[in-house]
C-alpha cells in the first residue's frame, strides 16, 4: 500500500471512529430520563404505555389542532354524558399526515373515537410541486420512502432535548425550551406559548393581503415531505375502518381561506369528498365555518386563549354528537 | 438533494468508493456526469431536460462562436445563447411574479385576473445559467477556447458540489483542471481522479466547518429571527437589532456553509472551487462587502454586467447608475419578490454613496485616524450598521412588516426591558450569536485557519474534528431549515 492510501485508510478509520464515539454517546443520552425529555415526542412510547380505557378519545394533528384543550372538552363531555371519557391531544408542531405517527399504537389501544385535524397546508406541496405526471420515475420518493423509509417512520431525533434537559438538570438553569412553552398532561406533544396573543381578524387580514401571491407559493412549497401526505391520509384511514375505528376529520381554521384560489379549493373539496366516501368519515369544515371570527394567533392558528373557547366548544360539540 | 441528508452521505460515499475502485479516466469522468446528473434528477425530475437542453445549446453556440470571424453573426449566435438561457431562467423564475404584477394592475381597473402558471423552480437554474452565460461570453471575447469535449463541458455545467447553490464557478477555471488531470493521465495513466490524502483531509475539514456553520450556528440561530419576524409589530427596537443580527448570522452561516461544504466535496474529488465568503462581517465598506460576500457572484456580475455597461469609466453620473442597475438585477436574481429588489437596491445605493464619498472626499483616504485599529473598527461598525439594515428585507415579506422594522432599526424607542425579557427567554441563541462573533473575529485574525486545521497530525486532527461533529450532532435540534439558497 503507497502512503498515500495508507494515510487515507487512517483518515477513513478515524471518520468512522468519531462517529462511532458520538452515535454510542448519543444513543447513551437517549435513555437519560429527564423532566424536560419526557414531553418529547421521541418518548411517545412511554406515553403510550400507559393503560388507557376504552373510552379514550384521541385528536391528532399538527399545531393547527394544537390549540385545543383537552382537558376543557374532557369536562365538557363528562358534564353530559353518563360514561367517563378521557380526551388526549396528541397534536404536535408539524404533524401533517405524512408522518403517519400514532397508526399502530391507536390501534392497539382501540380508542372510542378519533378526531383528526388537516388542512390545506398539509397537502399544498402535493398540489404546487408534484412530479406525479412525468413519465420518469422519481428517484427522490423510491429511495427516501421505500428505501430508507424516511419520513414515514419517526420525526428526526432532537439531541437538543436531551442536552438541554441534562444541562438543565445538572445546574438546575431552566433553558429556553422549558421556560417559555408549558405543556398539559392528557397534551403530551404540544408545547403551549406562555404568553399567547389573541390577534382580532382585523389585524390579521391586512398581513395577509399583502402576501404575493409568489410569496405564498415560496411559503407553501418549502417542505419537500407534504405531497405524500394524501397518500398517508388514506392509508391511516383505511386501517382504522379495517380495525372499526371511528374517525372524524376536522378541516382545521385559517384566517385567510378568501386567498386561497378556487383551483386549490376545489381539489381540496374533492379530496375530502373522496375520503368520506370512501371511508365512511365525517368531515367538518372549521376553515370556511371561521371565517371573520376574531380568534386568531395569527393567519393559520386559533388563539391558545381564555377567551377563544368557540374552538373547543365545537369540537366538543362534534365529539359529543359522535359517542351519543 | 441537500447535503444535510443521510441520502447524501450515502451517495458521496458510494461515488468516493467507485472512485476508488474505477481506474479509467474515461469512466471516472463518466461516473462524475453520470452522478451529477443523478444528483439533479433526484429532487427536479424530468426537468433535468431544461439542464441538458442550455448544456447542449450552449456548447454548440459557444464553438461556432469560436470558429467564425464574421463578427455580426458571432454577435447573432451570443444573442441566441443569452436569449436561450435568460429566457428560460426568466419564463421559470419569474413568469408569476410577472403575473403577480400585471394582476395586480388587472385588479385595480376591474380587469379579469391572468392564472398563475405554478412552474416549478428548477433548483440551480440561477447557478448554473450564470455559469453557462460565463462561458458562452467569455468564448465570445475570445478569452476562452470552447471546450473540445461535450462531455466535460457537461461536467463543468452540472458538477455536483456546486451545482444547486454555486459557488459560481468560471469554466476557466474548472476547464483547465479537467484538462490538467488529462495531462497527468498520459503519464500515470489510472490516476486521473484520485483522492489525494491532503486534499481528503483539507476537504473533510472544510466539510465540518461548513455543516458546523448550517447546523451548530444557522440552524440554531434561526428560531430567534423567525420569533421575531414572523410578526415584528409586537417587538421593540432593540428585538428588532437582535433578530436582525440573528438572522445575519444565519444567512451567512447558511450560505457560507453550503460553499464550504460544496468546496470541501469538489476538493475531496480533487476539484478546486473558488472562496466565496472571506469574513464579510469584517468590511470596512460597501465595496469591500462585495469582495467578501458571495464573492463568486459579485465578480461575476462585475465582470459581466458591471463592466459592459461601462463600469467606472464614464462620467461620475453613469458609474452611479451602474452599481445601481447592477445591483438591482443582483438583488432580482435572488429571487422574484420585490424584497429581493429593496435590498438589491439598498446595496446599489450604499456603493454608489460611498463611491460618491471617496470620489469627493478624496482626502478622506490620506486621514491617519482611518488607517489606525479604531478608525477601522468605526469602519467596520458603520458598514456593518447598513449591511444589516439591508438583511431586514431579504428576510421580512410582508412590506408593511419590511417598513415597520427597518423604521425600528434606524429610529430606536430606547426600551429596554422587552430585550432583557427576549434574551431570559432566548439564552442559547444568544449565547450562540456571542461564540460566532467570537469564532468570526478569531478566523479573521488568523489567516489560513482552516488550512491549518487541516494539516494538524492525525491525532490533533481527529480530536477537532470529533469536537466539531459533537457539536453538530447534540445541538442538532430535529428540525433543519433549508438551505436558503436553494430556493434561488
Amino acid at each position: 500500500m503507497d502512503e498515500n492510501k495508507k494515510q487515507n485508510f487512517k483518515i477513513v478509520i478515524i471518520i468512522l471512529i468519531i462517529f462511532l464515539i458520538v452515535l454510542s454517546s448519543l444513543l447513551i443520552l437517549r435513555n437519560f430520563e429527564s423532566r424536560g425529555a419526557s414531553f418529547d415526542i421521541n418518548k411517545k412510547d412511554t406515553f403510550f404505555s400507559s393503560n388507557f380505557s376504552s373510552n379514550s378519545i384521541f385528536i391528532l394533528g399538527s399545531s393547527q389542532i394544537g390549540p385545543l384543550n383537552a382537558t376543557s372538552i374532557n369536562q365538557i363531555l363528562n358534564d353530559v354524558l353518563i360514561e367517563d371519557y378521557e380526551v388526549y391531544n396528541l397534536a404536535y408542531n408539524g404533524n401533517a399526515p405524512y408522518r403517519d405517527q400514532f397508526g399502530n399504537e391507536l390501534i392497539e389501544i382501540q380508542p372510542k373515537l378519533l378526531v383528526y385535524g388537516i388542512s390545506y397546508r398539509d397537502f399544498e406541496f402535493y398540489q404546487q410541486n408534484t412530479f406525479n405526471d412525468s413519465f420518469l420515475p422519481d428517484t427522490h420518493e423510491i429511495i427516501e420512502y421505500q428505501l430508507l423509509k424516511i419520513g414515514n417512520d419517526k420525526i428526526p431525533l432532537n439531541p437538543q432535548f436531551q442536552i438541554r434537559s441534562l444541562f438543565r438538570d445538572l445546574t438546575s438553569v431552566d433553558t429556553k425550551l422549558e421556560s417559555v412553552n408549558f405543556y398539559q398532561d392528557n397534551t403530551p406533544f404540544f408545547p403551549y406559548k406562555v404568553n399567547p396573543v389573541l390577534k382580532s381578524y382585523d389585524e390579521v387580514q391586512p398581513k395577509i393581503n399583502n402576501l404575493t401571491n409568489s410569496t405564498r407559493l415560496l411559503e407553501d412549497t418549502s417542505h419537500p415531505f407534504k405531497r405524500h401526505s394524501e397518500i398517508f391520509l388514506e392509508l391511516f384511514l383505511e386501517k382504522m375502518t379495517n380495525n372499526s375505528i371511528n374517525v372524524v376529520l376536522i378541516s382545521t381554521p385559517l384566517a385567510y381561506i378568501s386567498d386561497i384560489s378556487d383551483e386549490r379549493k376545489n381539489t381540496y373539496d374533492i379530496f375530502l369528498k373522496k375520503l368520506e366516501k370512501k371511508y365512511g368519515v365525517k368531515t367538518f369544515r372549521l376553515d370556511t365555518a371561521y371565517y371573520g371570527l376574531d380568534l386568531w394567533e395569527d393567519k393559520r392558528h386559533v388563539s391558545y386563549h381564555p377567551d377563544v373557547t368557540q374552538y373547543n366548544n365545537d369540537i366538543s360539540k362534534i365529539i359529543l354528537n359522535e359517542v351519543k | 438533494m441537500l447535503f444535510n441528508t443521510v441520502e447524501f452521505l450515502i451517495f458521496f460515499t458510494i461515488i468516493l468508493i467507485a472512485l476508488v475502485f474505477i481506474k479509467n479516466q474515461k469512466f471516472q469522468h463518466l461516473l462524475l456526469l453520470g452522478a451529477s446528473y443523478f444528483f439533479f434528477y433526484y429532487s427536479s425530475n424530468y426537468l433535468i431536460s431544461l439542464l441538458i437542453i442550455s448544456t447542449i445549446l450552449d456548447f454548440y453556440l459557444a464553438k461556432s462562436i469560436w470558429n467564425t470571424t464574421n463578427i455580426a453573426k458571432k454577435k447573432i449566435l451570443l444573442i441566441i445563447s443569452l436569449a436561450g438561457n435568460l429566457g428560460l431562467l426568466g419564463f421559470f423564475k419569474y413568469a408569476d411574479f410577472g403575473i403577480d404584477q400585471i394582476n395586480q394592475m388587472m385588479y385595480t381597473v376591474n380587469l379579469e385576473q391572468i392564472p398563475y402558471l405554478d412552474l416549478v423552480l428548477p433548483i440551480g437554474i440561477s447557478f448554473y445559467t450564470f455559469q453557462t452565460i460565463s462561458y458562452i461570453v467569455d468564448v465570445y471575447r475570445g478569452k476562452l477556447e470552447p471546450s473540445k469535449s461535450l462531455k466535460e463541458f457537461a461536467l463543468y455545467v452540472a458538477f455536483f458540489p456546486q451545482l444547486v447553490a454555486g459557488p459560481i464557478v468560471r469554466a476557466s477555471v474548472f476547464l483547465p483542471q479537467l484538462r490538467e488531470k488529462l495531462k497527468l493521465f498520459d503519464k500515470k495513466p489510472l490516476s486521473l481522479i484520485s483522492i489525494k490524502n491532503h486534499n481528503l483531509k483539507f476537504g473533510i475539514t472544510l466539510i465540518s466547518i461548513g455543516f458546523f456553520k448550517k447546523m451548530f450556528f444557522a440552524d440554531n440561530i434561526a428560531p430567534l429571527a423567525n420569533l421575531v419576524f414572523s410578526n415584528p409589530f409586537d417587538f421593540s427596537s432593540f428585538e428588532i437589532w437582535a433578530a436582525t443580527i440573528a438572522f445575519g448570522i444565519q444567512i451567512y452561516g447558511d450560505f457560507s456553509g453550503y460553499s464550504d461544504i460544496a468546496i470541501g466535496t469538489a476538493l475531496i474529488l480533487g476539484f478546486k472551487l473558488p472562496i466565496n465568503f472571506n469574513k464579510p462581517y469584517f468590511a470596512t465598506s460597501p465595496a469591500d462587502f462585495w469582495q467578501r460576500w458571495h464573492i463568486s457572484l459579485s465578480t461575476w456580475l462585475r465582470d459581466y454586467l458591471y463592466i459592459p455597461l461601462g463600469g467606472n469609466k464614464k462620467s461620475h453620473s453613469r458609474t452611479y447608475v451602474n452599481l445601481a442597475a447592477v445591483m438591482f438585477l443582483g438583488g432580482l436574481w435572488h429571487g422574484a419578490s420585490w424584497n429581493f429588489v429593496v435590498w438589491g437596491m439598498l446595496h446599489g445605493a450604499y456603493l454608489a454613496i460611498h463611491r460618491l464619498i471617496i470620489t469627493k472626499f478624496p482626502i478622506l483616504n490620506e486621514i491617519k485616524f482611518f488607517k489606525s485599529k479604531i478608525g477601522k473598527i468605526i469602519a467596520i461598525l458603520i458598514t456593518q450598521y447598513f449591511v444589516f439594515l439591508a438583511w431586514i428585507p431579504f428576510r421580512v415579506h410582508d412590506f408593511d412588516a419590511m417598513i415597520f422594522s427597518m423604521n425600528k432599526f434606524i429610529l430606536l424607542d430606547l426600551q429596554t426591558e422587552p430585550i432583557i425579557s427576549l434574551i431570559l427567554a432566548n439564552k442559547f441563541e444568544f449565547i450562540l450569536i456571542f461564540v460566532f462573533l467570537i469564532l468570526h473575529w478569531y478566523s479573521y485574525r488568523k489567516t489560513n485557519l482552516i488550512e491549518k486545521l487541516s494539516k494538524l497530525s492525525l491525532k490533533k486532527w481527529g480530536i477537532f474534528l470529533l469536537i466539531v461533529v459533537i457539536m453538530i450532532v447534540f445541538f442538532y435540534n430535529g428540525n433543519p431549515e433549508d438551505f436558503i439558497y436553494f430556493k434561488f
